[in-house]
C-alpha cells in the first residue's frame, strides 16, 4: 500500500467517525431534554445554511488540495483553521526540513506539519477553555488590539516566503488575485467562488510560466 | 425542566462533546505515525524531520492564540463544552457565532437572548453540526479522487508541468488568503501596513540571516509579530 493510499484509508475511516461524533451533542441534547426540532425546521435550517455556505463547502476542499495534499486535506477539513494555521505549518515544516512541496519527502513533512499543528491548537484551545476566562482579560490591551492585524501579517509572511522560491509566478498571481477580487465585486459573483477563481488564475500563471521556461528551453 | 445554564456546562455535554475532539487527536496521531514510518522508509534524516515538526509547531502558536481570543464570548453564548468542541473542529469561532445566529433567527429569537432557551441551544447545535457536515462530507467524497487525479496527471503529463501547476494553484490560494485578509468594505491602511512590514521582515531574514537555520524556522512567526505590533503601534501614533 503506497503512502497516498494509506493516507486515503486513514482519512476515510476518521472522517466517518468525525461525521458521527459531529452530530452526537445535537442528538443528545434534543432527545435528553425533549427539544428535538421538527423535520421542517431542520430542512429550513439546512436550506439557509446551504445558501450561505454551499460554495465554501464545495470550493474550499478542492481549492486547498494542492497546498494541503491528501492527508493534509483530511486533517485540515476536520480540525479547521486551514489558511491561518495548517498551511503556514506545512510551509515551515518543509522549509525547516529542506524538502520541496509535491515531492514524496515534502508530502511526508506536510503531513507531519499539519498533525503537529493540530496538536498545538488542541493544547491551546483545551488549556484556554479552562483558564481563558482568567488569563485572556489579563493580556495587555496593545497585544489584544494587535490581533486585528494577525491575518494580514501572517498571510503576507506566508506569501512572501513562498515568493522567495519563484518571484515571477508570485508577482503575476498576486496581480491576478487582486483582479479576481475586483471582478467579483463588480460582477457581484458570490464571495465563496473567489478562492476557486484565484486557484484557476494561479494555474493559468503556472501554465504560462511553464511554456516560457520549459518549452522555450526545449526549442 | 433543566435550565439552559445547567445544560450548556453539564458533565454529560462535556462527555458527548469530547467524542469529536478525541477523533481529531486520534486522526493527527495516526497520520503522524504513518508519516514517521514513511520518513524512515524514504531514509529521511531524523534531524531534518525534527526541525520541520518543531518549526511547524512554533508557527502554529501565534494563530492558535488568535483562535482562543474569541473564546470568552463563545463560552458565554454556548457554554464551555460546545466551545471546546467547535474551536477544535472545522469552522472558526466567527462561523460558529454566525451559524448560531442563523439558527436563532429561524426560531424567531436572538442568540443568547431571553427566548433562546434549550430549544434555541439544541437548534444551534444542529446548525453547527449541519454546517460542519458540509465540509466533512465534501472532504470525504472528493479527497480520495483528488489524490487519484494527481497520480494520473503525473503519469500522463510532464511531471515538471504537474509540479508547476500544483505550485501555481498553491500560489493562487495563498494570494486569495492574503488579499481576502485586507480586502474589506473599507480597506484599513494599518492592515496594509502590517502586511508590508511582515513581508519586508521575511525578505530581511532571508537576505541577512539566510544561513541561520534557527531563525529561518521562526521566520513566519517573527514576521507576523513585527507586522501585528508594528501596525498597532502605527495606529496608536497616527490614529
Amino acid at each position: 500500500m503506497t503512502f497516498n493510499q494509506k493516507s486515503v484509508r486513514i482519512g476515510i475511516i476518521t472522517t466517518i467517525m468525525a461525521i458521527i461524533a459531529n452530530f452526537v451533542p445535537a442528538v443528545y441534547v434534543s432527545t435528553a431534554y425533549d427539544v428535538m426540532p421538527s423535520i421542517s425546521e431542520l430542512m429550513t435550517l439546512e436550506g439557509v445554511l446551504a445558501a450561505t455556505f454551499f460554495f465554501s463547502w464545495v470550493v474550499q476542499p478542492i481549492s486547498f488540495y494542492p497546498a494541503l495534499g491528501t492527508a493534509g486535506t483530511y486533517m485540515s477539513f476536520l480540525a479547521g483553521s486551514i489558511g491561518d494555521i495548517r498551511v503556514p505549518a506545512i510551509q515551515m515544516a518543509q522549509k525547516a526540513s529542506h524538502t520541496e512541496p509535491c515531492t514524496p519527502k515534502g508530502e511526508v513533512m506536510a503531513v507531519m506539519g499539519v498533525a503537529a499543528s493540530v496538536v498545538v491548537s488542541f493544547i491551546f484551545v483545551t488549556v484556554f477553555v479552562f483558564i481563558g476566562q482568567i488569563v485572556i482579560p489579563m493580556f495587555p490591551t496593545f497585544v489584544k488590539q494587535s490581533f486585528t492585524f494577525l491575518l494580514p501579517s501572517l498571510f503576507a509572511a506566508v506569501y512572501t516566503n513562498l515568493a522567495l522560491k519563484d518571484k515571477e509566478s508570485a508577482a503575476y498571481t498576486i496581480v491576478g488575485g487582486i483582479l479576481c477580487f475586483a471582478a467579483a465585486k463588480t460582477l457581484k459573483i458570490p464571495g465563496g467562488l473567489i478562492p476557486l477563481m484565484c486557484v484557476i488564475v494561479g494555474g493559468l500563471v503556472a501554465q504560462f510560466i511553464f511554456k516560457k521556461r520549459f518549452l522555450a528551453k526545449a526549442k | 425542566m433543566a435550565s439552559l445554564k445547567d445544560v450548556i456546562n453539564s458533565p454529560m455535554l462535556w462527555a458527548v462533546s469530547s467524542l469529536m475532539v478525541i477523533v481529531i487527536v486520534i486522526q493527527a496521531a495516526w497520520y503522524l505515525k504513518a508519516a514517521l514510518d514513511e520518513a524512515k522508509r524514504l531514509e529521511m534524516p531524523m534531524e531534518d524531520v525534527k526541525n520541520g515538526v518543531r518549526s511547524a509547531m512554533i508557527t502554529a502558536i501565534g494563530p492558535s492564540l488568535a483562535l482562543v481570543i474569541v473564546l470568552i464570548s463563545l463560552i458565554t453564548l454556548l457554554g464551555a463544552p460546545t466551545t471546546w468542541m467547535r474551536l477544535n473542529d472545522i469552522g472558526s469561532g466567527r462561523t460558529e457565532v454566525s451559524v448560531t445566529a442563523i439558527a436563532a433567527n429561524i426560531l424567531g429569537v436572538t442568540a443568547g437572548g431571553e427566548g433562546f432557551g434549550l430549544k434555541g441551544f439544541a437548534f444551534a447545535l444542529w446548525a453547527m453540526a449541519l454546517n460542519n457536515f458540509g465540509w466533512l462530507f465534501v472532504a470525504l467524497v472528493c479527497t480520495g479522487s483528488m489524490a487519484g487525479i494527481v497520480d494520473k496527471m503525473n503519469e500522463k503529463y510532464n511531471p515538471n508541468w504537474t509540479k508547476l501547476i500544483m505550485a501555481g494553484t498553491t500560489f493562487g490560494i495563498f494570494a486569495y488568503l492574503w488579499i481576502n485578509s485586507i480586502w474589506k468594505k473599507v480597506i484599513s491602511p494599518y492592515a496594509v501596513a502590517s502586511a508590508i512590514l511582515s513581508a519586508i521582515t521575511i525578505l530581511l531574514i532571508d537576505k541577512i540571516f539566510g544561513d541561520n537555520k534557527r531563525l529561518q524556522e521562526l521566520s513566519i512567526g517573527i514576521a507576523m509579530l513585527v507586522g501585528m505590533f508594528g501596525a498597532q503601534a502605527l495606529k496608536q501614533i497616527c490614529g
